[in-house]
């Protein structure tokens, strides 16, 4: 089908097709990036836009940050203020069928009941239906009333604007540094454990013989078949056994430091204690890890052990000083995956940690999206892009190391 | 340990000595958990209490409930079309990016970023896409037909589709496996089916799918593992609604040992899963020696 077309233009469609999936796999991502930047009317407004927008309007000669309504005012009528009664001095909207010119119809509430009567009140300004209310839009708290007016569209002016404070304000918003240093000590703690543990134990599975070796090997191997949901139960209950779960008190606090560094202790402790769960079962070596570094030490010619053997180091030292260091870019593979999968993991945080200040990233999101009330789109999408980065930066600094990794285990025939 | 040397013994006892951490790791983690698992399935268990035997009335009770098996069902939905869908799509992709063109690297970049996403963000993202007021999806469809486009995570029928739609997007981990499988495949092939008279697709059919059925049949069996143990998505983005559409075989049980706390009953559910997946690879290694190519026959 492709055949008989000329070369150029097969080149040409592959381009074509390429730069269309790439615009979709993109999309979701800058639109991301775009609401992390919107400020927060602009994240639930219904009209479609990629970039952040601020609207400016000029209310009584001065121009205003604004809030547009989303919907724009039904009927033709005036701003009025009111000259006189309980509203006198308030500036309003009324429709042409409430003001009369002179007389502005109003209702209000006298105890319980609703009054209707007619007071005195000048016209400030004709507006038309169709246009919208635009209220001034004020950051923090403001002293008096909001300058607001209602102009048609045109008069509203959309700038771009990224506001990046966004990114500040989301990090005060949701506890985000508590949830970063929990996912880093979840995340190296483990991946230092895993990569120690898992050479060791794949060093005396590929670099000594000796017998029940395979055997063993492959026992540890079948039990990668079985479903985490399987283990996780019994887990709950090793890791209570084992004191891990719930709140951790470290065991001895060095009192003659002063009290800035005592705390900074005993908070530091509590927190690699009560994420243990996380962390600890790494340090006995993971079969999959143990399965990838045997894979890599088998490749290496015997010969260099025997050599260094005769030259009379230990099976200790062999492994350290010679097999280590020529395992080096299997051990930074295992160390890099096990690093973005501890940033990543859900379920695991979600079901050993109750205690939200040891909330890991990803629980930690999920908890400040689940929880009642309005969500600050904005903000919790400006805490994604942050959550992504990391890994994102991490890919781009170590990319060799990824499609190098994710070849070495992807094909495992 | 009779009938060894002494050389035996000592290299069993080293041996011993450096795969001791696993040992104890596998049996505190892995061994015990897992046994322990068997006992509780046969038991009534509500952490509270301890365990009461029961014999086999989980699985009785399990046959007969309903949600166990809409669940079920809305799994293998899920992994029926996803993990087609996935291989299709990244297979596609990654012939694409093997045609001798420039800015292959970018390209690669841009279809493997989004499997690096966490799936906390990757949900909360698509959740703001798929919102049928303000969602970007649904802002272009309008944009392109005019028409209004589903309620996405809240409409019982689209829901699925929705969740499988996200999944394709983290394709890109795939991609690099299959690109790495196609790197393997001697030019020489290619070219001798070229002079045989074989054109692009008939070298693609004939040749180069057969030389990459052992990455795809990797990818198989990680895309049965993996979407029948789908969890975080519908936990996150629809609770398991609408209308437990999106309830899917971990989240039930899931649910049943961390919010009903039934975890003999959720025991017997994981020993059923780990059941499915057994037959489901079982199956995929049977029929893979019809389909599989493994070079100098292997």
């Amino acid at each position: 089908m492709i055949s008989r077309s000329s070369p150029q233009a097969n080149r040409f469609l592959v381009y074509f097709l390429l730069v269309l999936i790439s615009i979709a796999f993109l999309t979701p991502m800058l639109w991301m990036l775009g609401t992390s930047l919107k400020p927060l009317e602009q994240t639930t407004s219904k009209q479609f836009s990629f970039l952040p927008r601020i609207a400016y309007v000029d209310i009584d000669g001065q121009v205003h940050k604004v809030r547009v309504d989303d919907e724009p005012i039904p009927a033709d009528g005036s701003i009025v203020e009111i000259l006189d009664g309980p509203k006198k001095g308030e500036k309003m909207y009324l429709p042409k069928s409430e003001f009369d010119g002179t007389y502005a119809m109003l209702e209000m509430q006298v105890a319980d009941r609703i009054m209707r009567d007619t007071f005195p009140a000048k016209a400030l300004k004709e507006v038309h239906a169709g246009w919208y209310r635009v209220v001034e839009k004020v950051d923090q708290y403001k002293e008096g009333a909001r300058a607001w007016t209602i102009v048609p569209q045109g008069d509203i002016e959309q700038r771009v604007e990224f506001q990046w404070s966004n990114y500040a304000e989301a990090t005060k918003f949701i506890p985000f540094k508590n949830y970063v240093a929990n996912t880093l000590i979840m995340a190296i703690l483990g991946m230092i454990g895993t990569v120690l543990s898992s050479s060791v134990v794949a060093y005396g599975f590929s670099r000594i013989d000796w017998r029940g070796r395979d055997q063993i090997f492959l026992v540890a191997l079948a039990t990668m078949m079985i479903p985490f949901p399987v283990t996780m139960i019994p887990l709950y209950g090793v890791f209570k056994q084992l004191g891990m779960i719930g709140t951790f008190q470290p065991l001895w606090v060095p009192t003659f430091l002063g009290t800035g560094f005592e705390s900074f202790y005993r908070d530091f402790f509590s927190k690699i204690g009560s994420l243990q769960p996380l962390w600890l079962p790494c340090w006995f070596g993971s079969a999959f890890n143990i399965f990838l570094l045997r894979q890599f030490f088998m490749t290496i010619p015997k010969d260099i052990s025997e050599a260094a053997r005769i030259d009379g180091c230990n099976e200790f030292q062999i492994f350290a000083t010679i097999i280590l260091p020529l395992a080096r870019p299997a051990m930074v593979v295992v160390a890099l995956f096990h690093f973005i999968w501890a940033w990543n993991e859900f379920l695991l945080p979600l079901i050993y940690l109750s205690n939200a200040d040891f909330f890991t990233l990803s629980i930690g999101l999920q908890a400040y999206q689940s929880r009642a009330g309005g969500i600050e789109w904005h903000f919790l999408m400006a805490a994604c892009v942050l959550t992504i980065l990391p890994i994102i930066a991490l890919f781009f600094a170590a990319q060799k190391t990824f499609v190098q990794g994710i070849a070495m285990s992807g094909m495992k025939e | 340990m009779s009938g060894m040397t002494g050389m035996e013994k000592r290299n069993m006892m080293k041996g011993l000595l450096f795969i001791s951490p696993y040992i104890v790791g596998f049996s505190l983690f892995t061994a015990y958990p897992i046994l322990i698992s068997v006992y509780y399935s046969f038991c009534d268990y509500s952490v509270l209490e301890p365990p009461v035997w029961i014999g086999l009335d989980n699985y009785k009770v399990l046959m007969q409930d309903g949600i166990f098996w809409k669940s079920l069902w809305n799994t293998f939905i899920f992994a029926a079309f996803s993990i087609p869908m996935g291989i299709i799509a990244a297979v596609m992709l990654a012939l694409l990016l093997h045609t001798k063109i420039k800015l292959t690297s970018f390209f690669r970049t841009v279809f493997f970023l989004p499997s690096l996403v966490p799936i906390v963000a990757m949900s909360i993202m698509w959740m703001r896409i798929f919102n049928p007021e303000v969602g970007i999806l649904n802002g272009i469809i309008h944009f392109l037909t005019g028409l209004e486009g589903p309620n996405w995570l809240g409409d019982e029928s689209w829901a699925k589709p929705a969740l499988i739609m996200m999944t394709l997007w983290g394709v890109g981990n795939a991609i690099v496996t299959y690109l790495a499988g196609l790197q393997e495949i001697p030019e020489s092939l290619i070219e001798a089916a070229q002079l045989d008279g074989a054109n692009a697709f008939q070298r693609t059919i004939h040749v180069t799918l057969p030389m990459l059925s052992p990455v795809i049949y990797f990818n198989f069996i990680m895309g049965i593992i993996g979407s029948l143990q789908v969890f975080a998505q519908s936990y996150i983005m629809t609770g398991g609604g609408p209308a437990r559409s999106t309830l899917f075989y971990t989240y039930y049980l899931y649910q049943k040992a961390f919010e009903d706390y039934q975890m003999g009953y959720a025991s017997a559910m994981a020993w059923i899963l780990f059941a499915v997946i057994l037959v489901l690879t079982v199956w995929a290694q049977h029929i893979s020696k019809k389909y599989v190519y493994y070079r100098g026959g292997a």
